[in-house]
């Protein structure tokens, strides 16, 4: 059984965001609801300041807070090391958004064709003529679809509204021997997605050489994400900005 | 019935208000009376009373379908404070529901025979409590029409499967507890009142009076059953103001990260309890002239035991912040400063100096220890209770783990429709109740009255003392 883990070179990170876009296109996933998001911080003050990023998704703890303190076991943690989220089982308790020290949890406010797409009125002749008249226009359907030895619906879904998700590792595209949307498009290669007990594997290989740290350590929730270079947020660091939009 | 001899109508015919008349009374029939009366048709007052709460309960109502059918959006939780309101009032009814437990079974446990004319209000208030604090966990969830994956897929690993476990024993058992000390005088209102009130009141009467004569084998057995259930009933309430405790306790948020929070949900438990308590009998006392029965000694005592109560909660404020402070990590740091001095200050300290202090120094000074002193130092307990509950929760959740801003929530107009509608059902519960059944424990007051002491444990029936 493999154990997907995820290595961040912070050193190659250049904050341009592009894994948080491939993100949202290929999960489909409700505005502001980021799965992966990349803080971008600012050390110093001007005019010596110097910026960091820090690519931030669900960390895949082998001691997932989530998993444990979910009441109806919908957040679990599969054989090969994936967190992920059973939304048909998903009371929306959002218990597991407390637990979780990284805050990588998105709660479905509402209902998805709002949250997603209520930026533009879907009724529209002009639009509708663009669109031949599909509300939401864009679903992918792998995300429907049941995965994994439990067969459970963990993929995200239509992210109904009153249940809980999170990054899933592309679950569907590693059931198809893909890497994750985000690692896939990285254009500097700074997230290297794979099997870290498979020695020959690129994350084993490329983690070789290097001290690799871990996102809040001393939380005890041995996440299966390693931060290469960089530093580990700390008092210093000033979020640059924030996700404009409320939902 | 209980071998009191009465001629049939003399407390029907007596008007209540009537001080003269009533005084003519023997003590036995002047209780029959008290008791009896609210069992009759309200007056005017008491059915606009009835439809204000009614409206009330059913606005929330509506604003739970609109919640329902737009999703918790129309709440101002987002995903970093996901917890608000609701969650606040359900620690608030949670606590308000250690009441019944603390009066009735510690004090029964004790012996304390003055507790015998409130332990059925107190009793009632566990239940009402209850009941209205449980539905807020379904207010509160995403897709309420999945309670039942609770029973199929409980997980029992986490906090909040322990909570529902104890929310379900607690309910079953404190229903319990009020229904059979109260079997007697159901017994007892099925028999004055057959002929009196509707058809479908004397069959609830007599169905739960479980065919009680008033036998010595009945009466040994009520104070076995009452016995056991009061000393049962006290681990169980301790353990749901516990496990909702640690359902915070066991994350790693600082704000939560203590031993004592569970001591310290427990003790305010009965800290805001026994505020109700003194509330709801002043109502009571004064809407059903039960000034006889309900006495001022009773207000005086359970104002002791309130003191009792806040002193516990300056102590266990006392020693979360100090050592806390002291040592005052960065995150630490964050949590006071939001806390003593910045966003919640104004709640931390109106909780500080309103719920704690004031309560205190009004029962401590004679001149304002009378009954509307203690009920305005309850109402001040009340609101500071559930102030504290609320920045637990929120100021709790507003401490970031990573370094991101931290946000803010102030509950939407939804969330304080159903909040209020959740206090309207609270007293509207209450309220169905006294009219309904027996408010005063009618056998165990007059088995003291004869006996000349109570019988808090087993005594062998027809032995007078």
């Amino acid at each position: 059984m493999p154990k997907y883990s995820m290595a961040v070179d912070l050193e190659r990170c250049q904050g341009c965001r592009a894994c948080m876009t491939a993100c949202k296109v290929e999960n489909n996933t409700v505005v502001s609801n980021n799965w992966m998001y990349v803080f971008r911080f600012e050390e110093g003050s001007y005019p010596e300041t110097e910026m960091s990023f820090l690519p931030r998704q669900c960390q895949h703890c082998d001691n997932a807070p989530c998993a444990k303190v979910c009441p109806v076991g919908a957040r679990f943690k599969r054989e090969d090391g994936i967190v992920l989220t059973d939304s048909d089982r998903c009371i929306g308790c959002r218990y597991c958004e407390l637990a979780c020290p990284y805050g990588v949890n998105y709660y479905n406010w509402q209902k998805p064709e709002k949250g997603q797409y209520d930026i533009v009125d879907w009724h529209d002749d002009d639009i509708q003529s663009a669109t031949g008249g599909a509300i939401p226009p864009y679903r992918n359907p792998d995300l429907d679809e049941l995965y994994g030895e439990e067969q459970r619906r963990t993929a995200g879904g239509g992210h109904a509204k009153g249940v809980i998700e999170k990054c899933t590792f592309c679950v569907h595209r590693v059931e198809k021997g893909l890497d994750p949307a985000c690692a896939d498009t990285c254009p500097t290669d700074a997230l290297i997605f794979g099997d870290i007990e498979d020695p020959e594997s690129p994350i084993s290989l490329y983690l070789k050489d290097q001290s690799p740290w871990q996102l809040l350590e001393e939380a005890g929730t041995k996440p299966n994400v390693y931060y290469i270079g960089g530093k580990p947020p700390n008092k210093e660091l000033k979020e640059i900005e924030r996700p404009k939009a409320t939902v | 019935m209980d071998g009191v001899e009465t001629s049939d109508a003399t407390w029907a015919d007596v008007d209540v208000k009537d001080e003269e008349a009533m005084s003519r009374l023997s003590w036995d029939e002047r209780l029959d009376a008290r008791v009896l009366a609210p069992a009759h048709p309200g007056g005017a007052r008491y059915r606009l009373f009835i439809v204000v709460l009614g409206t009330i309960v059913a606005w929330g109502f509506v604003a739970f379908v609109y919640q329902l059918k737009d999703g918790l959006y129309v709440t101002d939780m987002r995903d970093r404070i996901s917890w608000g309101l609701y969650i606040a009032a359900l620690i608030f009814f949670m606590g308000i529901s250690m009441a019944g437990t603390f009066i009735s079974a510690i004090l029964r446990a004790a012996s304390a025979d003055w507790r015998t004319p409130i332990t059925r209000m107190a009793e009632a208030v566990t239940v009402a409590a209850l009941i209205s604090g449980a539905l807020f966990i379904i207010v509160d969830m995403g897709r309420p029409d999945r309670l039942y994956n609770f029973y199929f897929y409980g997980n029992w690993q986490s906090p909040m499967m322990w909570d529902m476990i104890a929310i379900t024993i607690y309910l079953t058992a404190s229903v319990t507890f009020l229904l059979v000390p109260m079997v007697p005088d159901l017994a007892y209102f099925r028999d004055r009142l057959n002929g009196r009130v509707a058809r479908w009141r004397i069959l609830v009467y007599d169905s739960l009076a479980l065919g009680w004569e008033g036998n010595e084998r009945q009466h040994r057995e009520i104070h076995k059953a009452i016995g056991v259930l009061m000393i049962v009933i006290i681990p169980v309430a301790a353990s749901v103001h516990t496990m909702l405790a640690w359902i915070f306790a066991t994350t790693s948020r600082v704000s939560w990260d203590s031993t004592i929070l569970g001591l310290f949900f427990v003790t305010g438990a009965m800290y805001s309890g026994i505020a109700t308590v003194i509330i709801l009998l002043a109502v009571v006392r004064r809407v059903y002239h039960l000034e006889e029965y309900i006495t001022p000694r009773h207000f005086k005592n359970l104002a002791y035991l309130m003191a009792a109560g806040a002193v516990l909660m300056l102590y266990g404020n006392a020693s979360e912040y100090i050592p806390k402070g002291f040592k005052m990590d960065e995150e630490e740091a964050h949590a006071f400063r939001q806390l003593f001095v910045e966003d919640f200050a104004p709640f931390f300290w109106f909780y500080f100096f309103g719920g704690l202090v004031f309560p205190v120094l009004v029962i401590a000074f004679k001149r304002t220890r009378t009954i509307p002193g203690l009920v305005i130092a309850s109402i001040f307990v009340n609101v500071g209770m559930f102030i504290e509950r609320y920045f637990i929760v929120v100021a709790g959740l507003r401490v970031p783990l990573l370094d991101y801003e931290p946000s803010s929530y102030s509950p939407t107009w939804v969330e304080w429709s159903i909040f209020a509608s959740g206090c309207a059902g609270f007293t509207l519960l209450i309220t169905l109740f006294t009219r309904v059944f027996p408010i005063l424990s009618v056998w165990e007051m007059k088995e003291e009255h004869e006996y000349g002491e109570p019988s808090p444990v087993p005594v062998e029936e027809g032995s007078p003392a």
